[in-house]
């Protein structure tokens, strides 16, 4: 058996004393929402926090609310709700594609979005697409809320921007529009398993089918997740094909700083990107072919 | 902290610390829900909380409190056989055992959510459970039955 | 003896539901950690975090000052208490020296006393009171170590100047074979001589293992007042623990008992006592309480046994029709940090010719010392090593010839008409038809409809590829495992009313003992299965026998059963005769009832009978003793048969067989390996029920296929294990299960009573090899050879990479 060594544990019943409670603990404490990557590293006591935080008990945290122009996201929405949420399948699918390849049934029941930002493993399915969608974090402590969008959040392998007082209570993303096609693609040794590599694209193209704005978010490579900026300036203003998804393709190694490891070499996973990345652009091409974006 | 376990209430003190696997198991005296790793990956420990599949030993037994939770013993009544549980048996869907009150549960949960499940989605729907003897494939032929038996069809 | 067969055989060969099945779907199994024990307590491992380091000092204060009554032992306690054990634990000296041939025997107690020599050897113990104190008692222990240089690179540790385990040894060498005895024999030199072709090469095969659902628990308890120790352990052979626990603990055997509980997985990774199997025991015995010891799964990967990881260096002497008239390997084996499980690498020794006639052969065989997790048994235990190694071999060969895979295997095969056939290391192959089950295979995977396809898609730029093997695999172990245990007892009784039970020493880890025994029994009898109780896994009851492994229990148990129930029908007949008033030999029995063969109408029950066996004193025939019980002994005939050449002998009852072909397509830009197609033909002489034969053969290919394709056991450079979750330790799950093609033949055994053989080992042995041929095929413009395992998608790319071949 593993056990996780003691703690003390809190159920806060609102935000507000939740931010209290972590403004009391400061440090040695940890917010539990899904607890399906917290939990399994207490019990192998990687991590040992005094305290514990449950925010299990503040069931409005849980939700998927449509705005103008986004959705929101709630800190307790879990994984599975957010696979098959209609308004999410609807304004943005890449989201619940993410969502589907995560662990398995069991660990997304329990699991939330919000958590497995928080946690910023840097091989995690989510955090390519928020930040390849600039998805922007609500952060709540004492001293009142601020918006943290995606780029400034990940800071580092296991690490955010986050102050050691602030809870995540919100997270929000685009709606994609007409013109917009957003697509994930993940190598795994075996479905569910942690990303060798991980990408995801957004692309707006124009009234004449010319690409005018591309994001592109590789996980998996690096300390934490990073967009291809090179690849992407290869694709703006271009006319998407095949030749221009392959260009873009060969020029995401710029921000890989893989290391070898079980899940594969160093060079693998380098080239590895190259290829995620020419069938998650091979998509985005496809469907907007379908959807006659390209005229 | 007082729990509902098929269907009756199960009240004891315990550390925030103890997993809901081993509040079941020790607390509630149910040895049907087993423990296979530490990772949250082999889906032995999987039982259902109001209406939910998890994984038993990816939960304090705190959070449950107040919940309802479905654990094998829960499934058949008085004796009998859920239909999943003839249908593993009559399909060979086990050899050792062991990962078979998980399998059943996470099969309880996937049939509700989806009565009719093709193979790749039972596939899909079931990769949180690991197996070490059967190599899978008698269990998808059990979840298949079993769904005919729920529905009537057999 | 004619009238002593079953009339008709009516449930052996029938799929008969699982009878255990019925429990384990309610969730009411009892495995170790659902056995309820009053006042049990809870034992904790503190292990080694270093894969080689002296060990200075253990602090036991502060644990022991914990609140929460934590009792610590360390190896000092041991070594008052107990006595060593070889490093295959059960055997102190004098005997060990003549059991153990080719081994370096060295002394050792279950906790490490001076130095650890991998990381997770236990080191301490914590007893506590409260479960989840464990790890918190764990902690509060402080050893100190001086850590050494660690040597996990099985050649590195042959080298001069390595880093030693055991400094009294000189070398790293654990254990050496040679075949033959004497070295290289002329007919061989002279076989390299006359090649057309000598072909040369390697293959290394890697570590990885049985890793069962279930983990290792060990329960024990010393009751004072029968003064008998009790173990709960699911181990494979209770016997073999009970007499190496008395040895080592000094407790008279008949007072020890060990109870097999349900047991969640075997695969030959529970044979035999670990540590934890002693360690439990001698608590329990020590202070007087009932204990327990539940492995976690990050322990398991550590401390119970790894297999496999395997070089072979081969030079085969070739004919140009591939005709292999000559073969030379040297084996070095990475046996970890003890000397455990050297018989399973005689075994690759023995086995290595497989099914094909290569009488001209030298084996040098290295077990070698290197700081990791002891090697162990996995399911077809060093016999899955030689195939593999044989089986890659051909291939070689027959991309050197130019020839296909297929025309080799079936150019050097033993052919129907040899049978019984001796091999050069003294097999003797019982029966079987390779060449038929090739064609059956081809058939069964639609291989002429293959071939059409593959050129289209190969049009198309996608790579696929057939594969065909032989997946040859002897079972039925009796010889080389220091006891000789090529035999196994049962006891069969009928009780006064008619029921019959049978008892047997060998135990099940899932594999439906009490199904099929009942369907032997009951064809035997003309009963029906439901009145045959099967009894098993406690050595307090059940006969001496040797437990579950190698496929033991359909070569030898099943026969035993066979042989007592014979024996009890001969008395039935005679009491009935008896009562009939008719000569024995005129009776005969069927569905329950014993009757004259020329007037059925002369009939007796067989409860009937069973009543007077026991309680008509006066009804049954002179000279007769009473009572309906037997114990009766199967011995394999073949088994420690002498071979022709010197020194040899034959070691397994049975040698069933399987031929596999797969269809995979390989994605040259990720590596990735998909299987398109996969179909396993297999002959284990008679089925008892062909259901478990099926079952059985898919989980044993879905193991196959993860120790193919994902799973490996990696060590870094300091000997730290790096792969001790299933996060990292990746098994198949639903998504990587192919469907499979599976058919089967029958070849009965001519060395068993029903011609059982073992039953689903080769399903492990075909996946490796069938894929990386397979692969071979589908990549052949880049010229890839795969010459080690696991195929996984990094290597596959790195292989693609370094082919430099661009595809067309």
């Amino acid at each position: 058996m593993l056990f996780p060594a003691r703690f003390e544990y809190h159920a806060p019943a609102s935000v507000k004393e939740a931010a209290h409670l972590l403004h009391e603990y400061n440090e040695d404490v940890r917010v539990l929402a899904g607890g399906q990557s917290l939990i399994p590293m207490m019990k192998l006591r990687v991590l040992r926090p005094k305290h514990v935080i449950d925010i299990n008990q503040i069931p409005e945290l849980s939700y998927v609310k449509k705005t103008n122009g986004g959705l929101k996201i709630g800190a307790l929405t879990r994984e599975s709700l957010i696979e098959r949420s209609e308004t999410i399948l609807d304004a943005c699918p890449v989201l619940a594609e993410a969502s589907g390849e995560i662990a398995d049934m069991q660990i997304r029941s329990r699991g939330t979005l919000v958590g497995s930002l928080c946690n910023a493993d840097p091989s995690a399915d989510y955090a390519p697409v928020a930040l390849a969608l600039d998805a922007k974090m609500e952060a709540f402590s004492t001293k009142g809320s601020r918006t943290i969008e995606a780029k400034d959040f990940f800071a580092g392998s296991f690490s955010t921007s986050l102050e050691p007082d602030e809870l995540v209570t919100e997270v929000e993303f685009p709606e994609l529009g007409k013109d917009t096609v957003a697509s994930f693609a993940k190598l795994s040794r075996s479905f569910g398993d942690f990303a060798i590599v991980n990408v995801a694209s957004l692309l707006r193209f124009s009234d004449d089918g010319i690409c005018k704005d591309a994001r592109i978010a590789l996980g998996a490579v690096a300390s934490t997740v990073r967009r291809a900026r090179e690849a992407e300036k290869i694709l703006v203003g271009k006319k998407l094909d095949e030749r221009v998804v392959r260009d873009a393709s060969e020029n995401v190694t710029g921000v890989c700083e893989a290391t070898s490891d079980i899940r594969g070499s160093k060079e693998y996973k380098t080239e590895m990107a190259m290829v995620m990345t020419k069938i998650s652009l091979t998509r985005v091409l496809e469907e907007a072919r379908s959807r006659r974006l390209l005229k | 902290m007082k729990v509902r376990v098929n269907g009756e209430e199960v009240e004891a003190e315990v550390e925030p610390r103890l997993l809901l696997a081993h509040f079941i198991r020790e607390k509630a005296g149910l040895t049907g829900t087993h423990v296979g790793c530490v990772s949250g990956k082999c889906g032995c420990c999987t039982v259902i909380v109001d209406g939910e599949p998890v994984k038993s030993c990816m939960m304090f037994s705190v959070q449950a409190n107040g919940s309802d939770v479905l654990t094998i013993e829960g499934l058949g009544k008085d004796g009998t056989m859920h239909p999943i549980q003839e249908a593993f048996w009559e399909s060979d869907a086990l050899e050792c055992g062991f990962c078979t009150p998980g399998m059943i549960m996470a099969a309880y949960a996937l049939l509700n959510k989806n009565p009719t499940p093709t193979e790749q989605e039972i596939r899909r729907g079931m990769v949180g459970n690991l197996c070490r003897c059967t190599g899978y494939l008698n269990i998808i032929k059990a979840v298949q039955s079993a769904s005919e038996k729920i529905r009537g069809v057999k | 003896m004619q009238q002593l067969l079953p009339l008709k055989k009516k449930w052996v060969g029938t799929g008969v539901k699982r009878r255990e099945s019925k429990r384990l779907v309610r969730g009411e199994g009892a495995y170790g950690d659902d056995i309820k024990v009053s006042n049990l307590h809870y034992i904790g491992i503190v292990r080694s975090p270093h894969a080689h380091a002296r060990i200075l000092n253990v602090d036991t204060s502060a644990a022991e000052k914990m609140p929460e009554e934590v009792a610590v032992f360390t190896a000092k306690d041991l070594k008052k208490d107990m006595k060593p054990g070889g490093h295959m634990l059960p055997y102190p000296a004098p005997d060990a020296k003549e059991w153990l041939p080719g081994t370096r025997l060295l002394w050792r107690y279950p906790l490490a006393g001076a130095k650890t020599h991998y990381v997770g050897e236990a080191v301490a113990i914590v007893v506590c009171k409260d479960m989840y104190s464990i790890e918190d008692a764990i902690e509060a222990v402080g050893v100190e170590y001086e850590v050494l240089p660690a040597v996990v690179d099985a050649e590195q540790a042959m080298k001069p100047g390595s880093p030693l385990l055991y400094e009294e040894l000189g070398d790293n060498i654990s254990y050496t074979f040679r075949y033959p005895e004497e070295g290289e024999d002329d007919e061989l030199k002279a076989a390299f001589k006359s090649a057309d072709k000598v072909v040369r090469g390697r293959f290394k095969q890697h570590r990885h293992t049985g890793t069962p659902m279930e983990t290792r628990n060990v329960t024990a308890n010393y009751d004072t007042h029968n003064e008998t120790l009790t173990v709960w352990e699911g181990t494979q052979n209770p016997n073999f623990l009970r007499m190496q626990l008395t040895k080592v603990l000094g407790i008279p055997e008949a007072k020890i008992r060990i109870i097999v509980p349900n047991t969640g997985g075997g695969f030959g990774i529970r044979c035999f006592g670990y540590d934890e199997s002693f360690l439990i025991p001698y608590v329990a015995y020590k202070i007087r309480k009932p204990v327990r010891w539940t492995e976690n799964r990050m322990e398991h990967f550590l401390a119970t046994g790894h297999a496999r990881e395997q070089i072979h260096d081969y030079e085969a002497a070739v004919k140009k029709d591939g005709t292999i008239i000559g073969l030379r390997d040297r084996i070095i084996v990475d046996g970890g940090a003890v000397n455990v499980y050297w018989a399973s690498w005689r075994s690759t020794a023995f086995n290595l010719p497989g099914p094909y006639k290569i009488q001209n052969l030298s084996v040098d065989l290295y077990g070698v010392f290197t700081n990791k997790t002891p090697y162990w048994s996995y399911r077809a235990f060093g016999k899955l090593d030689a195939d593999v190694a044989m089986e890659r071999i051909i291939d070689h060969v027959a991309r050197e010839l130019t020839l296909s895979p297929i025309q080799v295997r079936v150019r050097n095969f033993v052919k129907k008409h040899e049978f019984p056939y001796e091999t050069a290391t003294g097999a003797v192959l019982d029966s079987g038809d390779y060449d038929v089950a090739v064609e059956r295979a081809l058939k069964l995977i639609d291989y002429d409809k293959f071939r059409e396809e593959q050129t289209e898609l190969r049009k198309g730029g996608r790579y696929v590829g057939f594969g065909l093997v032989m997946c040859f695999e002897p079972t039925g172990a009796g010889g080389i495992v220091g006891v000789r245990p090529g035999y196994e007892p049962v006891r069969f009784s009928m009780t006064p009313t008619g029921d019959i039970i049978i008892e047997t020493g060998s135990c099940s880890q899932g594999q439906a003992h009490e199904t099929t025994l009942a369907q032997v029994v009951a064809d035997e009898l003309s009963v029906d299965p439901d009145r045959v109780v099967v009894l098993e896994n406690d050595t307090m009851y059940h006969p001496y026998g040797f437990g579950a492994y190698s496929s033991r229990f359909s070569i030898n148990t099943v026969p035993a059963a066979v042989v007592a129930a014979r024996k009890a029908k001969e008395k039935i007949f005679q009491i009935a005769g008896f009562k009939l008033g008719l000569e024995p030999l005129d009776l005969t029995v069927e569905d329950g009832v014993v009757f004259s063969k020329k007037n059925p109408e002369r009939r007796i029950t067989l409860s009937e009978v069973a009543r007077v066996a026991y309680l008509g004193a006066d009804e049954f025939p002179p000279g007769i003793e009473p009572g309906l019980e037997v114990l009766a002994y199967f011995k394999g005939p073949t088994i420690g048969k002498k071979g022709k050449r010197k020194g040899t002998l034959n070691i397994f009852s049975t040698y069933p067989y399987a031929v596999h072909a797969a269809i995979v397509e390989v994605h040259v830009d990720t590596g990735k390996i998909d299987i398109r197609k996969y179909a396993a033909f297999h002959d284990c002489g008679t089925v008892i029920n062909p259901k478990v034969i099926e079952t059985e053969h898919m989980g044993s290919i879905a193991q196959g296929l993860g120790g193919a394709l994902y799973e490996e056991l990696v060590y870094d450079k300091d000997g730290q294990l790096l792969t001790t979750t299933f996060m990292d330790y990746h098994i198949p799950t639903f998504l990587e299960m192919p469907n499979v093609l599976f058919d089967h033949t029958e070849t009965p055994s001519p060395f068993t009573p029903l011609g059982t053989k073992g039953g689903s080992e080769t399903g492990t042995v075909g996946p490796p090899i069938v894929i990386a041929q397979a692969v071979e095929d589908a990549l052949s413009q880049f010229n890839i050879v795969i010459t080690e395992t696991p195929l996984t998608m990094d290597r596959i790319w790195a292989k693609i990479k370094g082919a430099g071949t661009k595809p067309h």
